[in-house]
């Protein structure tokens, strides 16, 4: 489906950027801000960060860092009071067929511009499955109706279709007839993935699909999305708050931290080296059950308000190796090495400059 | 039996909710009027001695005697209403009326029935789907200063007894542009009948009292409908209808109004129960040959059976909707369902 | 106190009735007052101390209707009886409401079996009928005693929603907490659940109070209005027995509907104003 080359037009890149031709959605110093009544809440403050086709992408951090936010704004799902206030999300697709690729940026798309991209070209897994299916529509139109909408599959089509989805998560053919309040919470959330890869996107969004359900329903859920994302060769963006989680399914994550991206590398560098001072607390926080007393550690201090975010780096007030530098100067997400960029002044010339003040680059 | 099937219990408890609420009203009303100091009998035979100035004379006991039996208010009370739940609930017998003596007071509403229900039942659907219509835009848009300007105008008529409203059309467009008839159901130079020219009589005389009734009820409905649209764009599964792409005006159809047609569907039927209550003064003021005259030709007069008669019906009407209303949800709704059944 | 002083900060709509109402009470107050003189030391003027219909003069700015009183007298008188006619249903219907909404909600069992059926029959009942029956035959039919009959048919709604909202309120684990704590039925009530019932008796108070008044025009409309005074209903009875239209009296037709109307619309913008402070999604213009 994708075998067509990128034709990418030249863009201002990153210092050292992952190869243009991987590169699906590119989110660039993109915020998300909300209007209340006492003041602007700075939601998401500042991101940068690139998905590759083909991947994983884990997207991690605390409730409130704004990751849930980000993805609804570069689905273009925020509602007033909030709105995109800058940045771009350049995103690479087959626009028809695979006559080639463009690329556009989803923020400047009107609403009936970006409307026939969804589904066909990104698909949404919503955070609370259990509210976001019609109560009053049966399951069959709940799919099929996202699938006669785009294109044009007959109803046949799109019921043969909305089954063969059905059956890859799991699900018997009886589901399409029922409605929402009959089945159980990881039911719904399958037939939610079903829906989603109806038309095979490029991209999944993925937001905490499995968080409000129980453990084994969630291993076998994860299990599934894996198998289908290789059947379909999808692109996933996995938001979750659980550590746990994006070590068994990423394959590289973002660590979000006020607002802003904190560390992005692969998976096995995120955990066995994690660079940021945030990310090395979060690592901790995970239980380790091989050890016998489960002691959690978590990171001391609370999460700021996105109404009057830290000056200087967001995290220095619960940073131990926070220095002055750190209070005046907010660090950029600077490359260490290929593939691997961490927003820290401890891995910049600054940190070991006398002299305080210097700029940080 | 009713523990293993929790639906038939269900069925059952609104049944005999039904049949006791019945009962219950209509006993406080029957008490309530013949508890009042005067009758239908008692009120004509002082009519008569101030008329001829007769005399307290038994002669004109014996006829108030053979009246008070027609009209059943001989023996205690306890006796007359015995007789009167049997004859009515038994024999479907509400007895003779008074102000068109000897008729029986179902004849009379059968008569009166089908221009209330056709004035009275045409405007609450039309409002209906008016209401509907505009507080479904209302609300979708609600960030725009056509809704923020239906809203208040809306509000502002919500709670105005239509009648006021029916006075003013009646002074302004009736006898001041003089544009359209303000009395009775149709012009007396046609006689009853399915001809043209009767049937646009009809609608004329029709145009005024309908749209009085219309303009108030209809706020109600933008504003339910409004309200519940607005709850509804809070909804996860609507963000969700958005994501997945589907053109605006299919999810406002598919999604929004089908979502409200329930609640909306059984308000339509509760007010459709109870159409006659509010609107008897509108029939009053443009003279309308209703069930509504007929209770002010009935109650000045204290003809029992008559008034008690119009009550039942109204009384049935209002219970009879939410009734069906009560068995047709589970059926309807598979959530009520399955709620009924786990309780 | 404090819910009135936010839903004026909040809602225009609560400010916009208030405005009006507040006009109308103080008018209705103070005017008579100040207007007694032309009209000969009563308010409305006694029938036939002024010749009927004199033309609008400086004696009387409206002129004199068909029974020979002072029409702007009429009116002020009008909208006094029918003001405290309101006040008096709702407060009535409300206390009344209060009591059986309270009883039903927080006693629950059969008691509230007993009172949520008797207040659903009434409820189906037709109240207009009856409430012509009562006032044919009611002996002394003052505005005190037509209050009284309007509140009986105004106070089942009340008791319903008070009722619903004691449920909902009761099963809160502050109230929970009382009752474990071995605080006595009546403490909790007044304590715990009144105060945050506030907002909702004084809906229930302005929706008696509007049902009332309707009732009472209702009344006053076909004739049966109280005899001690003139409300603007029995005004607009009047205008059309006296031929006011064929007169060209545009100020006894028009002006009783039209400040009647006024009455309904700025007690119907006060409960809203309420409601929409207490629900913010039902404003215009949500997340200002």
């Amino acid at each position: 489906m994708n075998s067509t080359k990128a034709n990418t037009p030249a863009r201002p890149q990153q210092k050292v950027a992952p190869d243009s031709e991987r590169r699906l959605l590119q989110i660039k110093d993109t915020r998300v801000w909300y209007t209340t009544v006492a003041g602007e809440a700075k939601v998401v403050d500042g991101v940068n960060v690139t998905i590759n086709r083909n991947e994983v992408f884990g997207l991690a951090g605390e409730s409130g860092c704004g990751k849930s936010t980000l993805v609804e704004g570069v689905l273009r799902l925020i509602k007033s009071p909030g709105y995109i206030k800058s940045g771009q999300a350049l995103f690479t697709y087959p626009k028809d067929g695979n006559a080639g690729e463009t690329t556009v940026n989803l923020f400047e798309l009107g609403l009936g511009e970006i409307r026939p991209l969804r589904w066909q070209h990104i698909a949404y897994v919503p955070q609370g499955a259990m509210n976001s299916l019609n109560p009053v529509m049966r399951i069959s139109d709940q799919i099929t109706d996202a699938i006669l909408e785009h294109g044009n599959s007959t109803k046949a089509d799109a019921t043969k279709n909305m089954l063969h989805r059905l059956e890859m998560v799991g699900l018997p053919p009886s589901v399409a007839r029922m409605y929402p309040h009959e089945l159980s919470g990881g039911m719904k959330q399958r037939v939610t993935i079903a829906a989603a890869v109806t038309l095979r996107p490029e991209l999944l969004i993925a937001d905490e699909p499995t968080t409000a359900l129980d453990v084994n329903v969630q291993r076998v859920i994860l299990q599934e999305l894996l198998d289908i994302r290789k059947e379909l060769n999808l692109t996933i963006v996995y938001v979750s708050h659980d550590m746990a989680v994006h070590a068994e399914l990423a394959d590289r994550l973002g660590i979000m931290y006020a607002g802003a991206m904190m560390e992005v590398g692969t998976t096995s560098q995120i955990f066995k080296d994690p660079l940021h001072p945030y990310t090395q607390g979060l690592i901790r926080s995970i239980p380790d059950i091989s050890k016998e007393r489960v002691r959690v550690e978590g990171i001391p201090g609370l999460a700021p308000s996105p109404l009057a975010w830290p000056t200087g780096c967001r995290f220095h007030p619960r940073c131990q190796f926070a220095k002055d530098v750190c209070r005046r100067v907010e660090p950029l997400l600077t490359e260490t090495k290929p593939g691997r960029q961490v927003a820290c002044h401890i891995y910049t010339d600054a940190w070991n400059e006398k002299s305080p003040g210097g700029t940080v680059q | 039996m009713l523990k293993r099937h929790p639906i038939f219990a269900y069925y059952l408890r609104k049944l005999i909710t039904y049949v006791f609420t019945i009962w219950g009203a209509f006993t406080i009303t029957f008490f309530l009027f013949r508890l009042l100091p005067s009758n239908p009998v008692d009120a004509w035979v002082k009519t008569l001695e101030r008329q001829y100035a007769v005399q307290q004379s038994s002669s004109v006991a014996n006829t108030a005697a053979y009246y008070k039996e027609q009209f059943g208010l001989n023996g205690t009370l306890g006796e007359q209403y015995v007789r009167y739940m049997y004859q009515v609930f038994v024999k479907g017998n509400l007895g003779p009326s008074f102000v068109n003596y000897p008729d029986p007071v179902q004849t009379l509403i059968m008569k009166r029935l089908p221009w209330t229900i056709g004035l009275l039942g045409t405007s609450v659907i039309l409002s209906w789907v008016a209401g509907i219509v505009i507080g479904l835009l209302a609300g979708w848009f609600r960030e725009t200063r056509f809704s923020g300007a239906i809203t208040n105008i809306a509000i502002s008529l919500s709670q105005i007894p239509a009648y006021l409203i029916a006075l003013l059309l009646v002074l302004v467009v009736g006898y001041g542009l003089k544009w359209l008839p303000t009395r009775g159901a149709w012009d007396a130079q046609y006689s009853i009948g399915f001809t043209l020219p009767f049937i646009l009589s009809v609608l004329q005389h029709a145009i005024l009292p309908a749209t009085a009734i219309v303009i108030v009820s209809v706020a109600g409905w933008i504003l339910t409908t409004r309200s519940l649209i607005i709850t509804l764009l809070g909804e996860d599964y609507l963000l969700y209808a958005e994501a997945k792409g589907l053109k605006p005006w299919n999810i406002m159809r598919r999604y929004a109004l089908r979502n409200i047609m329930l609640p909306q569907a059984t308000g339509l039927a509760l007010t459709l129960g109870a159409v006659m209550n509010g609107q008897l003064l509108i029939e009053l003021l443009f003279v309308y040959p209703g069930l509504g005259d007929l209770l002010n030709l009935a109650i000045n007069v204290y003809d029992f059976n008559t008034v008690l008669g119009v009550i039942l019906i109204s009384i049935v009407s209002v219970m009879t909707a939410s009734l069906l209303i009560d068995l047709a949800l589970p059926l309807i709704d598979p959530r009520i369902r399955t709620q009924i059944q786990s309780t | 106190m404090r819910f009135l002083v936010q839903s004026w900060k909040v809602s225009a709509k609560f400010k916009f009735g208030v405005i009006i109402i507040g006009v109308l009470v103080v008018l209705a107050v103070i005017a008579p007052l100040i207007y007694t003189p032309f009209t000969q030391g009563q308010i409305p003027a006694r029938p036939g101390v002024f010749a009927p219909w004199i033309a609008p003069s400086p004696q009387h700015p409206l002129g004199t209707e068909g029974a020979g009183r002072d029409v702007l007298g009429d009116f002020l008188g009008g909208l006094q009886a029918t003001l405290l006619i309101g006040f008096l249903a709702g407060s009535a219907a409300l206390a009344v409401g209060v009591v059986f909404g309270f009883v039903a909600g927080y006693k629950g069992g059969a008691i509230d079996t007993v009172l949520t059926t008797f207040t659903n029959m009434l409820l189906v009942i037709p109240s207009y009928p009856i409430l012509v029956g009562l006032t044919l035959v009611v002996p002394q039919k003052t505005l005190f005693t037509l209050a009284f009959i309007l509140a009986l048919f105004s106070w089942p709604f009340a008791a319903r929603t008070i009722r619903a909202q004691v449920i909902g309120m009761k099963n809160q684990a502050y109230v929970e907490l009382a009752k474990v704590s071995g605080q006595s039925d009546l403490k909790i009530i007044f304590t715990e659940l009144m105060p945050n019932l506030i907002p909702y008796l004084l809906m229930s108070f302005a929706f008696s109070t509007v049902g009332a008044m309707v009732g009472e025009v209702g009344i006053s409309f076909i004739g049966l209005g109280p005899t001690d005074s003139i409300t603007l209903g029995m005004m607009i009875n009047l205008a059309s027995g006296w031929g006011a239209y064929t007169r060209g009296l545009w100020a006894i037709l028009l002006v009783p509907p039209a400040v009647l109307i006024l009455i309904f619309i700025a007690i119907t913008m006060i409960n809203r104003g309420m409601e929409e402070y207490l629900n913010p999604r039902l404003q215009n213009v949500t997340g200002q």
